[in-house]
């Protein structure tokens, strides 16, 4: 019996086409916005060769103009296209958008440009580095005038790194905190379910509450059948949300894959309670239910920095109980402290914090469900 | 006029959703560009705090370098024990850790493999900096000490110093005034987030106005009515028009009274042209939906939908020079690439030159091609839609 109570909630969650869509959907479409438009600012592989102008103003510029033809990207992509020209042209050519900038002069070259976009930064800063080692050759060559024989030339092109990330096996992942949030904020939004499953289920707030009010199963099962199918369905959404991270845009979340889905379904239980407190509690039209759950889910989102990262140290530092009560930010935080520690302390204090939540919203919901009789309604 | 009345009573029962919009971008403008220095122009680094735990004791090249990179950052003093030193970083107290590990200065002498090490907080955009600076340092005092062996720590640092504040000259083309060309870009930030409202706000009222219009029984009714079918079009659209006209003003008013540097000039002027262009292919969109959809609740869902996934792929949010060209392909295919593109061209615009203005001109016109387009095919809707028996 509890079996088919489970399997038609299920049935008619799936059914809904609008909560579908919210749920499955609109998480995937917002993973691949984020992977489309933000994948590429941490990378330089799609370098594209600039095309530039040079004017060489009669100056001896052989060796500069070598060094500029020799550029390229570590991923060996030649740097500029060389146009050589004198200024007139080059300026007609700068306006009508052919080139992205001119150089003129070789030992002091001078930059002209049209705006300050990437590209405009990235000429400059390679003129900038041109002009650095210019010096510090003519430097050495002062005090040191056998230099060039001793290899200076080849010292100076040489680029070596100084600095490398920790040894943890953790590579930079700029993007994770979005994807994160994104997984966050997908776990709490079951409230909306949560809300639904009270709504459905109470007499004085819908015609099939008062249906199965008066039916002959106990309301407490039928409850526990349907927030578990709200479970069930809702969990679905995470794990293909998880799916299409982890194997089609290759979200990189290491190796805590266990926990996150551990987390995830903490946060999904905590999401469905706070739905469930807020549908019986708030004894107002649905439209203001929905509302104040908007309220509450966004403003918690807030409050743990999803749209300002400094929000949430400024909660943490000022307000600490705050943070500890906002189920938003438990979930975020259980889910960076996997990124940035390699113990498990902080993630077992925020996840046991979100299951307690869970709990107490969950008992609170049931104390409001329970023991309503209505003669007439 | 009981159309173009009509039109105005439903979008009444949308005016919630529309002017949350409004708020929201407004506030979001306020809060962004309060933000912004005020000479933008001067691109001027943010100091980053930064924690140094150093494990190889004070010497003359690490207190040089300790000093040259006071330039790009901030010291936190450094915690003691791994766990203090990870919250640290995890409550962005630093945003960039750097450990000097035993032996680096003997090392760097030496040409040995011991590297500094470093943590940065996974969305710390200006750890590259960071990176820049500590490479640069050492690389030049690499060559230093390689063909000058003889010269102390503090010769180096001091030709470090020197040698890294050669800078090129950069000359912006048509030499601007700085505070013309910030209007500017406050301006094309400004419109380019503003088209991400457009689409938002014009599909949730426009949609569901048309969407209302369009059911069975209303058009039935319609057909029985002495308006002309050519009137009841020609009152929504009027409505239609005042609408879009009316919101933008809106936003342009404020776009206005919010930039700092506010003028009213052929580069503003285009912004504004621009962006009418847009809310016209927006309006074609949003009567496209309006006219297809089976339900009203499915408006709200393509609204959030097409809203930010255009703002995303074409730029809106993200500058264009910033996505990948596979992106930037499939964004030419909507007409939020093209606004944006022109939203770009306007800001560079320095004279007033045919040629210029021509390729802001064929952007737009680009524009009005996906309007025409879309018109099309809402058309083609239209008259199927009329000829469905039930």
């Amino acid at each position: 019996m509890s079996i088919q109570l489970y399997i038609t909630r299920l049935k008619c969650l799936v059914r809904n086409k609008e909560a579908m869509f919210w749920c499955y959907l609109f998480p995937i479409l917002l993973a691949s916005c984020f992977f489309f438009a933000f994948n590429n600012l941490w990378k330089i592989e799609y370098f594209d060769t600039l095309p530039i102008a040079y004017v060489s103003e009669g100056e001896e510029s052989e060796s500069f103009e070598q060094v500029l033809e020799a550029a390229e990207t570590s991923e060996g992509v030649k740097m500029f296209d060389i146009a050589y020209c004198d200024e007139v042209v080059a300026k007609q050519l700068l306006e009508k958008g052919d080139i992205e900038a001119y150089i003129v002069g070789s030992t002091k070259p001078e930059l002209y440009v049209k705006g300050s976009g990437l590209n405009e930064t990235i000429i400059k800063s390679y003129l900038d580095t041109y002009r650095q080692m210019s010096v510090t050759v003519t430097t050495i060559l002062k005090s040191n005038p056998n230099a060039i024989e001793e290899g200076l030339i080849d010292d100076v092109m040489q680029h070596d790194t100084y600095i490398e990330a920790v040894k943890d096996d953790k590579k930079p992942a700029e993007l994770l905190v979005y994807f994160y949030a994104l997984l966050a904020f997908s776990c709490i939004f079951a409230a909306n379910w949560g809300l639904d499953e009270v709504v459905n289920i109470q007499a004085n707030l819908s015609g099939r509450g008062a249906r199965v009010s008066v039916s002959s199963i106990p309301k407490m099962k039928l409850f526990l059948c349907n927030i578990l199918a709200a479970f069930t369905a809702h969990f679905g959404s995470l794990i293909l949300l998880f799916f299409y991270m982890y194997f089609i845009i290759k979200v990189d979340f290491g190796n805590n894959l266990l926990y996150l889905f551990a987390v995830c379904m903490v946060g999904s239980f905590a999401g469905l309670g706070m739905g469930a407190f807020i549908g019986v509690w708030v004894k107002k039209k649905a439209e203001v239910k929905e509302a104040i759950l908007t309220i509450a889910t966004l403003g918690g989102a807030f409050l743990s920095g999803m749209m300002m990262p400094d929000i949430k140290y400024m909660v943490a530092t000022k307000f600490p109980l705050l943070s500890y009560i906002n189920p938003v930010n438990l979930l975020t935080d259980s889910m960076y402290s996997l990124y940035y520690y390699d113990t498990y302390e902080r993630y077992y204090t925020n996840t046991l914090l979100l299951g307690v939540i869970a709990i107490i919203f969950g008992i609170l919901a049931i104390v409001g469900i329970r023991r309503k009789n209505y003669a007439s309604i | 006029m009981q159309v173009f009345k009509a039109y105005y009573k439903i979008l009444k029962s949308q005016l919630t959703a529309v002017l949350i919009y409004v708020a929201l971008f407004l506030m979001l403008t306020i809060l962004f560009t309060g933000n912004l220095k005020d000479n933008s122009n001067q691109f001027e680094t943010k100091k980053v705090p930064v924690m140094v735990i150093n494990e190889d004791g004070q010497n003359g090249l690490l207190d040089s370098f300790l000093s040259y990179l006071e330039e790009y950052v901030v010291y936190v003093e450094p915690k003691a024990g791994a766990d203090a030193i990870k919250d640290a970083l995890y409550y962005r107290e630093v945003s960039y850790i750097i450990t000097i590990p035993k032996g680096f200065s003997d090392s760097f002498y030496e040409n040995g493999e011991i590297n500094l090490t470093k943590q940065a907080a996974p969305d710390s955009m200006e750890a590259i900096t960071i990176d820049q600076a500590i490479d640069n340092y050492f690389n030049i005092a690499r060559v230093y000490q390689g063909h000058l062996p003889e010269t102390t720590a503090e010769e180096i640092s001091s030709y470090v110093q020197a040698n890294l504040k050669e800078q090129t000259r950069v000359h912006l083309y048509g030499e601007q005034k700085d505070s013309v060309s910030a209007g500017h870009s406050f301006n094309r930030f400004y419109y380019n987030y503003l088209g991400y409202i457009i689409v938002a706000a014009f599909i949730t009222s426009v949609s569901t106005i048309m969407f209302s219009f369009h059911g069975l029984d209303i058009r039935r009714r319609h057909f029985a009515s002495p308006i002309t079918e050519r009137n009841l079009n020609g009152q929504l659209i009027l409505a239609n028009m005042i609408f879009v006209i009316f919101y933008l003003v809106i936003f342009i008013v404020a776009g206005y009274a919010l930039n700092k540097y506010r003028a009213v000039n052929t580069n503003t002027l285009l912004f504004w042209l621009n962006a009418f262009t847009f809310a016209l292919v927006t309006l074609s969109i949003s009567y496209l939906i309006g006219i297809s959809v089976k339900s009203k609740k499915a408006i709200s869902a393509l609204s959030t939908a097409v809203s930010l996934g255009i703002a995303f792929l074409s730029g809106m949010f993200v500058p264009q020079e910033f996505l990948g060209a596979p992106v930037l392909k499939v964004a030419s295919f909507t007409p939020a690439y093209w606004f944006v593109k022109a939203n770009g061209a306007i800001e560079t615009l320095t004279t007033s030159s045919w040629s210029e203005i021509s390729k802001i001109a064929s952007f737009m016109a680009i524009q009005l091609g996906f309007a025409a387009a879309i018109i099309s095919i809402a058309l083609v809707v239209s008259k199927r839609k009329r000829q469905q028996i039930s």
